[in-house]
């Protein structure tokens, strides 16, 4: 009888515990597992409510908002460094049947700025709805800017945006409607929303490409257009740089492929009194899938052997760099200190690098390079561990790395904490720790260091820098973010050095392995 | 008394994982942690489930509105849904946008709701999980243990002694409605893409979030869940003594009744125990038991059922109780469901009714743990003039 009670009950009772437990457990990693349940089933929101289906995105390079090359900002406060920085432009698909929002039926376009604030800014896009050649090729208000356009393009459309105020007026003259602006938080995003309502503008619905031509200056009040003047010297109400009166007042403008904004905004001539002439960028309106196609096209027009070749490349350097690191080091004692445990930490001697830093740090405890390096030591453990475990060693990990960040004060400090604790986040399962964010954030941070120390000798770490930045952000779901920075990674290692004429002198410089990741990435060397 | 305090210790080592671990230093954490063990406690000892439920379910409500309209103005300086939190996605996702998501979600591959997809709680994916877990679990009682905007109803139904108007005849018809009102919202959603309910029906928008009056449509929207709000939330519980959007509005309420077959307990009402008084029948807030329920001897209350207890709490002869459902399907099969006699200790821990309130208490802690204490801290930053 009592055995009888011990089968009947005991079964009953350990299944109750695990239930509840289980249920217990799943909740208190609920973030976790919502995270995991995500990233299988890839659940995405009607575009209707987030601005529309993407119809492209166009990048335009970081730290170009000279103008033709020498403008500079006003002195003004409110002109914060990069503010007129256009980095990202995204057009959506025309969208009729928005959900909760007072515009119904709008056109989306979103601007991405390198920095903030949003009120400095005097943006215009002048669209070529239907490449007619007919329409108006000079700006709405004549020569406020100093620019004139394509005449095979003219505009029919045009939106200005000053400040946070935006309208869309006609080529006629006779549409003059309010667009609806808003400016992300830190003001370094811009969303325009064209309302589609007027029956005058539903030609866009249809409209399968559009050319269009995108600029910002600098907004005042005061000014022809809204247009901050530029001159010679800077001041707070006007930019400076500018070795003419024909000079045009744009800081930053997209371009189409082949030409570069330099030489087509320092193309005036004060002698016939003739403005640069800007080209329009073709924008397609229905070409998302047509895109896609298009990136993965180009990675498998990459021949194979070439793909082999770069990867023998990336793995033979790999081995030689760890190689003669070691070599170098190996005969030294511990106590030669940091640039033994950094050689030995990236030659794969983990043991004999974590006993260096250990030591460092019991003399040094705040040194927050030796701690950025423990910190990874500590996370690659992590890597071996079992799962339950590994989330403890990450958590410490972390705790290094972050406090090796707030230590961080020079230049050589900031790049190791930064690219520690960026790698580490990089590696780890976002799915898991959801990292990568932060991780993409340390990556730009240490680039923006090695620009700050020699752009030109750092061209790769650079390079490499934001190419893990576009890595980290995909990782976390920022697709548009990630196709800025892999973009700009691409823009920079492509760049020809200074007497590095053939392509064989670009590949020495850039490492092999960034090569390859660019490459399959759909950015091969031009 | 060995049972409360078994009981009890295991709902402590919950509240400590979910509503102290991480925050031992915050008095609102302290005390919440004892709100809700001494709750639990009290519940179990004295066998009051439904009234120790409604002072839960009742606090819960306010703090959840202070602390929920708290973070919409730290986050965007206004209870209005604002065109960015839209756009970004940044719209609170709540368990009663289900039903009407699924089919479109089918269809398209695309989720009709502005909301950020994984997170711990007001996201797609983290509420969907939630759901799936009551739903095997306490299914429809999420509505009166765990539901954050119940407690409104709830709080107001039991102002008044007694019920102005009497609606137990009437129990079929509003049931009835409930399910026709959920068809309706799932097909509206559908031929519009769009969550119909919360656009135009939902009441408690004036407790937490709401669009902001820019044109007729906003602005008959607004006037639509401000009556809402007057009429089925507060002045017919009232009257009635029932929860009365719960009963005939709430998709999700209804949703819940379709699949509480799949949940783990029912309410069961023993036919020969039951001497017939309907008191059971009157003091039913859902709607869910009628004369016929009664007197046709069915053993169970209809499928509105949300298992707040409190038949159980009027019934004179302890003839209702909850059961487990498996226990309950055997029965009907003819199958005996009697247990070896053993110690009442061990009785207890496989009684129904103590895991179910056990289980349904823990979902009540696992969802109100960060907004109680954060509406506690905001209401003594509050008393402490420091408000930001």
């Amino acid at each position: 009888m009592t055995e009888r009670k011990i089968f009947w009950y005991l079964p009953r009772i350990a299944a109750l515990v695990a239930a509840l437990s289980g249920v217990t457990l799943f909740m208190m990693n609920s973030e976790i597992i919502s995270r995991s349940v995500q990233s299988v089933l890839n659940l995405e929101i009607d575009p209707s409510y987030v601005g529309g289906r993407v119809s492209v995105v166009a990048y335009d390079p970081v730290g170009d908002d000279t103008g033709f090359g020498a403008l500079e900002y006003p002195t003004h406060p409110d002109f914060a460094p990069r503010s007129l920085d256009l980095v990202r432009y995204t057009v959506h698909e025309p969208v009729y049947d928005a959900k909760w929002q007072a515009l119904a039926e709008y056109w989306q376009l979103n601007l991405s700025f390198a920095s903030g604030p949003a009120r400095v800014r005097n943006v215009r896009i002048y669209i070529d709805a239907d490449g007619d050649g007919k329409g108006n090729a000079v700006p709405r208000d004549e020569m406020a800017e100093g620019v004139t356009f394509d005449p095979a393009h003219p505009w029919d459309y045009a939106v200005a945006v000053e400040g946070l105020e935006g309208k869309l007026v006609s080529a006629d003259g006779k549409l003059n409607l309010p667009v609806e602006v808003t400016a992300s938080a830190d003001g370094k995003d811009l969303s325009v929303r064209i309302p589609l309502a007027d029956r005058r503008l539903h030609l866009l619905y249809l409209a399968e490409r559009t050319w269009q031509y995108v600029y910002v200056g600098g907004w005042t009040p005061w000014e022809r257009d809204g247009f901050i003047p530029v001159g010679e010297r800077a001041s707070a109400g006007s930019g400076g740089g500018a070795p003419s009166g024909f000079t045009p007042k744009i800081y930053d403008c997209l371009v189409p492929d082949g030409k570069t904004q330099a030489e087509i905004l320092s193309a005036w001539d004060e002698d016939s009194f003739s403005v640069p002439v800007l080209y329009p960028v073709e924008i397609p309106l229905r070409s998302v899938r047509a895109e896609k196609k298009g990136k993965s096209g180009s990675v498998a027009a990459t021949a194979a052997s070439k793909i082999a070749e770069l990867e023998a490349l990336a793995k033979a350097e790999a081995e030689t760099a760890a190689a003669a690191a070691w070599a170098e080091y190996e005969s030294f004692s511990v106590k030669e200190g940091m640039e033994f445990a950094v050689a030995a930490f990236g030659s794969g001697a983990r043991d004999e690098a974590e006993a260096a830093f250990d030591r460092i740090l019991s003399s040094e405890p705040e040194n927050p390079t030796a701690l950025a390096y423990k910190g990874s030591l500590v996370a690659l453990r992590g890597a071996e561990a079992t799962p339950l475990a590994a989330v403890e060693i990450i958590a410490e990990a972390y705790r290094l790395l972050d406090r090796a960040v707030a230590l961080a004060k020079t230049s050589g400090e900031i790049i190791a904490s930064r690219l520690n604790r960026g790698n580490v986040s990089k590696s780890i399962p976002e799915t898991v720790f959801g990292k990568a964010l932060g991780g993409a954030e340390d990556f730009l941070v240490a680039a923006e260091e090695f620009r700050k120390l020699d752009p030109l000798a750092h061209r790769a770490d650079i390079a490499e820098a934001w190419f893990n930045a576009a890595i980290c952000f995909e990782t976390g779901g920022k697709k548009s973010e990630a196709g800025t920075w892999l973009r700009e990674a691409a823009r920079v290692a492509w760049l020809p050095s200074a007497g590095e004429g053939s392509s064989t002198a670009i590949v020495s410089v850039i490492p092999a392995s960034l090569v390859l990741e660019l490459t399959m990435r759909g950015f091969p060397q031009p | 008394m060995a049972t409360t305090i078994f009981f009890s210790a295991c709902m402590s080592v919950i509240v400590y994982f979910f509503g102290l671990a991480g925050q031992m230093s915050s008095p609102s954490a302290w005390i919440y942690a004892a709100f809700m063990i001494a709750l639990f406690a009290r519940m179990i000892l004295t066998k009051q489930y439904s009234r120790y439920r409604r002072i839960f379910q009742v606090t819960f409500a306010v703090l959840f509105m202070i602390s929920f309209i708290g973070i919409l103005y730290d986050e965007r300086g206004s209870m209005s849904m604002t065109l960015a939190s839209v756009q970004e996605a940044q719209t609170p996702f709540c368990q009663i946008v289900i039903p009407a998501i699924l089919i479109p979600f089918a269809l398209t591959k695309t989720v009709i709701f502005p909301a950020r997809m994984a997170g711990h709680f007001a996201s797609v994916v983290g509420m969907l999980l939630i759901w799936f877990l009551v739903s095997l679990t306490i299914g429809r009682g999420w509505c009166s243990w765990v539901c954050y905007y119940g407690g409104w109803e709830e709080g107001f139904s039991r102002a008044a002694k007694k019920s102005r108007v009497k609606l137990l005849s009437r129990n079929r018809d509003l049931r009835a409605f409930q399910f026709a009102f959920l068809f309706f919202i799932v097909l509206a959603s559908l031929a519009f893409m769009s969550s119909v309910y919360c656009e135009w029906f939902c009441p408690f928008k004036l407790v937490t979030e709401y669009s902001p009056i820019t044109d007729i449509p906003s602005l008959i929207a607004t006037v639509v869940f401000i009556g809402l709000f007057l009429g089925l939330v507060i002045v017919l519980p009232f009257l009635t003594r029932k929860r009365f959007q719960c009963s005939t509005l709430c998709p999700f309420g209804a949703f819940q009744s379709l699949l509480d077959r799949v949940s783990g307990y029912r309410i069961a009402i023993d036919t020969e125990k039951c001497v017939g008084c309907l008191k059971c029948a009157e003091a039913c807030q859902f709607c869910a038991i009628d004369v016929e329920t009664i007197t046709a001897k069915k053993g169970q209350p209809e499928i509105t059922c949300a298992k707040c207890g409190e038949c159980i709490s009027v019934c004179p002869t302890a003839a209702i109780g909850y059961e487990f459902s498996s226990v309950l399907r055997r029965r009907k099969k003819g199958h005996s469901c009697e247990r070896p006699a053993a110690g009442k200790f061990l009785q207890d821990l496989l009684d129904p009714q103590y895991l179910f309130v056990f289980t349904a208490f823990t979902f009540s802690v696992m969802i109100s743990n960060k907004f109680v204490p954060d509406a506690l801290d905001r209401i003594f930053r509050l008393l402490a003039g420091g408000v930001r």
